[in-house]
C-alpha cells in the first residue's frame, strides 16, 4: 500500500486501516457469498423438500441394485398328468462387436459359430463388421448343452470379452401341435399371446421377486453381509390341469386330420368329446392348426406357398390374417349347424307334447309356408308318408318344418335360449365371442317363417361348443352344463389350489324325454340312416347336418357348387350316454353331405375311446355272429389236428407241402381274421407263397371279399353295419400292389355311400 | 493482542508465547514411586489384556466373515448346481413327454409291427353276480346241538 494511498485511508476512515475500495469489495464479496447462499439455500430446498422424491429414487437408483428375480411359470397337464407345456431355462447369446479388432476373429466367428449355432453365415458376419455395437444377440432361446459348447468354444479361442450368455426362459409344447389352438402360446419375448397361457396368464406366470442390493461405483453388488440387500422370492406360478385326455386327443386329432385330408376340406374343421354328465372336454382339436413352438411359421402348406407369391405389404398382410387364422379355435367360430340342430327342435316338441314317436308326417319334397316354399334335400319326390322316428333317421326336412309351425315362435324362442345358443357358454377358454343379436332371431321380431327355417338349422348360427353342450343336455337327463377344460389349479408341490366343479345350468327337458330321444338317435344310426357312425356292440346314437354357407354363395352359383359344412353330433352309449361327440368339417370338396364325411370321422373317434372310457360292448346277436375271430396257435399240430381246430374257430385251412405236421401258419396266432378267413399252412420249409395286394378302393363288400379271396389274401371289413347298405371301400391297411405273404389279414375300410344331409 | 476481530489479521499469534512455569509440588517419596511403578504395569497388563481381546474380537470377526464368504459361496454353488439340474429335468421331462405321447407311442408300436387290438380279439365272459346269502338264524336250541354235535364229532 502506498503511503499516499494509506494516508488517504486513515483521513477518510478515522483510523481504520480499511480502504474505501476494500470496503467496497468487502461488501460487494459479502452480498455475492449471501446470494450465493441464498441461491444454494433455494436450491437445497427444492432437491429436498419440492423434489424429494424424485431425488430420492434418482439416489436409490444410483447406489442400489434393483434385480427382478423371475417366477417360474407353472405347467400344463392334462387329465393323466401328462405335460402338454412347460417352461425351462435356456440362453441367449450376445456379441459386443466394438471388442472385435482383427478381420481373422470376424471371419473364424462367422465360420465356426454359423455351424455350431445354426445360423446364417452372412447375417453373422455382418453382425460382427458392426464396430459401435455393444450389443448384438448372435441366437437366443439356445438349449443349455449348446450354451455348454459354445463356453468352451469361447474359452478356447479367448473371446470372453466378445460374448457373452445371458440366462433365459422358453416354453415348450412336448406334444407340438396337439390342443394347439386351445392351449395357445409364449411369444419368443416370454409373454403370453393366445388361449389358455393368456386365459390363466395371472395364474400360470406367477409373481416377480426382487432383489435390492447396494452397489459399488462399477455396479457391481457390494458383498451380502453387509446386510445391504432385500431379497423379496419370487413366487412361481401355479400349474393347470385339463379335462382332456391325451389319448382321446390324439384319437379325436388323427382321424379328424385324415376326413380333413381326404375330403379336401378348404377351411379347416373340428372335434370335441364332452363328457354328457358334467361338461368336461376330453378332446377338442382344430385341423389345421400349428405348431405353438414355431408360432410364427404358416403350418398350411398351400398357404404359405400363396403367400410366398405375393410381395411388400401384401404378403406382410397375408401372413398375419394366415397367423390369426392358424391360432384360432374352430370349436368357437360361428357356423350354421343345419340338420343336426334337428335334435333340438325334437326335444322341443316331444317335451311340449306336440309330437310322439309315432307322429305321421308327410313329405312331399317342398314344405310352403306363407308366401315361402323350402325344399327337402330329397327333392321333388321326397320322403312320403312317415313317422317321428323315421323322419328324424330320414333328417326329413318338411317334418321338422311342420314340427317347428307346431312349437311356434314363443316356445321355440324360449327352447333356443333355454339351450344356451343366445350367450357365450362362459368355458375356460379364451376367444369365445358374445352371442349378437345378429346371429339369431329374436324372440319379439321371429317369425313362423324363421322358426320353420331355424327347425332345421338354418338361419342363425352358433358355435360347435355351444352345439354339443346342448346334445349333452340332451343326453343327461335334460340338464344344461356348464362346459369347461381346466379340471384342476395346482402349486408346485402338487397341492390341490381350487377345482372345478360341475355347474348345471338349468334342466331344460326331462329325463323322460331326454331318454326318448336318444333311442330315436340311435334309431337313425342303426337303422342303417347313418351307417357310418355304427359300431359293431355299441349303440350310437346321432344326426347329420350339411348346411349351406349362404354368405360365400354367389348368384351365379348353381347348388352344387355351394360351400357346405358337414357336421355329425352324436352320443354314446346310447342307452346311458357317457360322450357326446361333434364332427364339424368346413367346406369338403370331395363329398358333401354330412353322413359320408363327419359320421365316420365321430365312428372311429368312439370306437376308439369307448373301450378306452371302460364303456363295454354289448353285442346283439347278429353282431356276435359277425364278430372276427383271433387265429388259434398250430404250429406243431398234425395238419388234421390243426384243420380240426381252425374248423372250431369257423376257419378253414389252406396246406402248403408234404409233410404231416404244422411248421409255419399265416396268419400268426394272435391275429384278428374274418368269420370264415383262411390260414395257411406249411408242412415243410419251403418258401412263403406270395400274393399282390389289390386295389380295393371304390369296391362293394362283395367284390373285395372276392378279390381278396382270388389274391388268398384275408380282409377285415371295418365300417360295416349289420343292416343294408351300400357301403364302398375307401381305405385299405396294406397299399395296393404290394406283395405279401398268403394269408396275410388286411383291413379295409368302408364308407356308406348313401347321403343324409 | 491485536484488536481487528478477523484471524487473518491475528498477528498475536506470532508474537512470542510466555513461557509456562512449572508450578510448585510436593517431593515424590518412595512410596509414591512404587505405586507409580504398580500402576504402570498394571496400566501395561491392563493395555495388553484389552488388545488381546480387541485382537481376538477382530480375527474372529475375520474368522467368520471368511467363513460366511465360504458358506456363501457354497450356498452359490449349490444353488447353481440346482438350477443347472432343474433345467435338466424340465429338458427330460419336455423330451420324455414327446416320446411317451399317445402318438409316439402308436407310431412306434406301428412301426414294431403291432396293430391296433380289435374287437373280435377280447373274448367277453359274463359273470353272474353273486348275490350274498344271508345266515339263517337257527336259534338258541339249533345252536347248542349244533356245537354239542362238533364236539361229540
Amino acid at each position: 500500500m502506498s503511503a499516499k494511498r494509506a494516508k488517504q485511508a486513515k483521513t477518510q476512515d478515522n483510523g481504520l486501516l480499511m480502504t474505501k475500495p476494500m470496503r467496497v469489495r468487502t461488501y460487494f464479496s459479502i452480498s455475492a457469498i449471501f446470494v450465493c447462499l441464498v441461491l444454494l439455500c433455494c436450491q437445497l430446498f427444492r432437491i429436498q423438500v419440492l423434489e424429494q422424491d424424485y431425488w430420492q429414487k434418482q439416489a436409490v437408483a444410483q447406489q442400489l441394485s434393483d434385480v427382478e428375480i423371475s417366477a417360474n411359470r407353472g405347467q400344463i397337464y392334462d387329465a393323466n398328468m401328462s405335460v402338454l407345456a412347460l417352461t425351462r431355462e435356456v440362453c441367449t447369446i450376445v456379441m459386443a462387436p466394438c471388442n472385435i479388432r482383427r478381420e481373422v476373429t470376424r471371419e473364424k466367428i462367422a465360420d465356426e459359430l454359423s455351424v455350431m449355432l445354426e445360423v446364417d453365415r452372412s447375417t453373422l458376419y455382418q453382425q460382427t463388421l458392426d464396430s459401435e455395437s455393444q450389443y448384438k444377440v448372435v441366437k437366443s432361446k439356445v438349449d443349455k448343452s449348446v450354451g455348454d459348447t459354445f463356453i468352451e468354444w469361447v474359452n478356447e479361442n479367448s473371446l470372453g470379452g466378445v460374448f457373452r450368455i445371458v440366462t433365459d426362459y422358453k416354453r415348450e409344447y412336448p406334444l407340438k401341435n396337439t390342443l394347439s389352438t386351445v392351449l395357445g402360446f409364449v411369444g419368443k419375448d416370454n409373454v403370453a399371446r393366445e388361449g389358455l397361457e393368456l386365459k390363466y396368464d395371472s395364474v400360470l406366470s406367477g409373481t416377480p421377486g426382487r432383489m435390492v442390493a447396494a452397489q459399488n461405483t462399477y455396479g457391481d453388488h457390494l458383498p451380502t453381509s453387509l446386510q445391504y440387500e432385500y431379497t423379496v422370492d419370487a413366487t412361481d406360478g401355479n400349474s393347470l390341469v385339463l379335462t382332456v385326455d391325451q389319448y382321446i386327443q390324439q384319437v379325436t386329432d388323427k382321424y379328424l386330420a385324415e376326413a380333413i385330408e381326404e375330403y379336401g376340406a378348404r377351411n379347416r374343421g373340428c372335434a370335441i368329446v364332452m363328457e354328457v354328465d358334467t361338461g368336461a372336454i376330453l378332446g377338442i382339436s382344430t385341423k389345421g392348426d400349428y405348431d405353438p413352438n414355431d408360432y410364427l411359421t404358416i403350418a398350411d402348406p398351400s398357404t404359405a406357398e400363396k403367400i410366398a407369391l405375393l410381395a411388400g405389404e401384401e404378403q406382410s398382410a397375408a401372413i398375419v390374417k394366415a397367423r390369426l387364422e392358424q391360432y384360432r379355435n374352430k370349436a368357437l367360430d360361428f357356423y350354421e349347424p343345419g340338420s343336426v340342430f334337428k335334435i333340438f327342435t325334437a326335444s322341443m316338441g316331444l317335451e311340449e307334447g306336440l309330437v310322439t314317436e309315432e307322429s305321421p308326417f308327410y313329405c312331399g319334397g317342398m314344405f310352403h309356408i306363407a308366401d315361402r316354399s323350402m325344399k327337402c334335400w330329397v327333392h321333388p319326390n321326397g320322403h312320403g308318408q312317415q313317422n317321428f322316428i323315421t323322419a328324424i333317421a330320414n333328417s326329413c326336412n318338411p317334418a321338422f318344418m311342420t314340427l317347428g309351425t307346431r312349437v311356434g315362435t314363443k316356445l321355440f324362442s324360449k327352447y333356443y335360449a333355454g339351450f344356451g345358443f343366445t350367450a357365450k357358454t362362459d368355458v375356460d377358454m379364451l376367444g369365445e365371442q358374445d352371442v349378437t343379436s345378429g346371429l339369431y332371431h329374436l324372440p319379439e321380431s321371429i317369425s313362423q317363417v324363421d322358426v320353420a327355417a331355424s327347425s332345421i338349422g338354418q338361419t342363425f348360427k352358433v358355435t360347435p361348443l355351444q352345439m354339443i353342450t346342448g346334445i349333452s343336455a340332451v343326453a343327461n337327463g335334460g340338464y344344461l352344463m356348464q362346459p369347461y377344460i381346466v379340471k384342476q389349479v395346482i402349486d408346485g408341490d402338487g397341492n390341490v389350489v381350487s377345482n372345478t366343479q360341475p355347474t348345471v345350468k338349468r334342466q331344460m327337458i326331462s329325463e323322460s324325454t331326454s331318454g326318448r330321444l336318444c333311442a330315436m338317435l340311435e334309431n337313425a344310426v342303426s337303422s342303417g340312416k347313418i351307417a357310418n357312425a355304427y359300431i359293431s356292440g355299441y349303440r350310437v346314437g346321432g344326426k347329420t347336418g350339411t348346411s349351406e354357407k349362404t354368405e360365400t354363395k354367389s348368384e351365379e352359383d348353381q347348388d352344387q357348387n355351394v360351400q357346405v359344412i358337414a357336421s355329425f353330433g352324436g352320443i354314446a352309449p346310447a342307452d346311458d350316454p357317457q360322450v357326446a361327440v361333434l364332427v364339424m368339417v368346413d367346406e369338403p370338396q370331395r363329398s358333401r353331405s354330412g353322413s359320408a364325411v363327419a359320421a365316420p370321422i365321430a365312428r372311429k373317434i368312439l370306437k376308439d375311446i369307448l373301450p378306452y372310457l371302460g364303456v363295454e360292448p354289448n353285442y346283439t346277436e347278429a353282431e356276435i355272429a359277425g364278430l372276427d375271430r383271433t387265429v388259434p396257435n398250430v404250429v406243431g399240430a398234425t395238419v388234421a389236428a390243426a384243420q380240426s381246430t381252425l374248423k372250431a374257430s369257423t376257419l378253414s385251412a389252406q396246406t402248403v407241402g408234404n409233410g404231416t405236421t404244422v411248421v409255419k401258419q399265416v396268419p400268426a396266432s394272435g391275429t384278428s381274421i374274418p368269420k370264415g378267413g383262411t390260414v395257411w399252412l406249411y408242412t415243410d420249409n419251403r418258401e412263403t407263397q406270395t400274393a399282390t395286394v389289390p386295389d380295393f378302393t371304390g369296391m362293394s363288400v362283395a367284390q373285395t371279399t372276392q378279390a381278396a379271396k382270388a389274391a388268398g389274401i384275408n380282409v377285415l371289413l371295418s365300417g360295416i353295419s349289420t343292416t343294408d347298405g351300400t357301403p364302398a371301400a375307401t381305405r385299405q391297411s396294406i397299399a395296393a400292389g404290394e406283395q405279401v405273404a398268403k394269408g396275410t389279414v388286411i383291413t379295409v375300410e368302408f364308407t356308406y355311400t348313401a347321403n343324409i344331409y | 493482542m491485536a484488536s481487528y476481530g478477523s484471524e487473518a489479521y491475528d498477528l498475536s499469534m506470532y508474537e512470542p508465547k510466555a513461557r509456562l512455569r512449572a508450578l510448585p509440588g510436593k517431593k515424590a517419596t518412595k512410596a509414591d514411586k512404587r505405586r507409580a511403578r504398580l500402576q504402570k504395569l498394571l496400566n501395561t497388563l491392563a493395555t495388553v489384556l484389552v488388545s488381546s481381546v480387541v485382537l481376538v474380537v477382530i480375527a474372529t470377526m475375520i474368522s467368520s466373515q471368511v467363513r460366511l464368504t465360504e458358506m456363501n459361496s457354497a450356498i452359490s454353488q449349490a444353488e447353481t448346481a440346482y438350477n443347472e439340474a432343474v433345467g435338466e429335468t424340465k429338458r427330460l421331462e419336455s423330451e420324455l413327454a414327446a416320446q411317451t405321447s399317445a402318438q409316439s407311442v402308436e407310431e412306434y408300436a406301428q412301426s414294431a409291427g403291432f396293430r391296433q387290438v380289435e374287437s373280435g380279439q377280447i373274448d367277453y365272459i359274463t359273470v353272474t353276480p353273486i348275490t350274498p346269502k344271508a345266515e339263517e338264524d337257527t336259534g338258541l336250541w339249533a345252536t347248542i346241538i349244533g356245537a354239542l354235535k362238533a364236539w361229540l364229532q
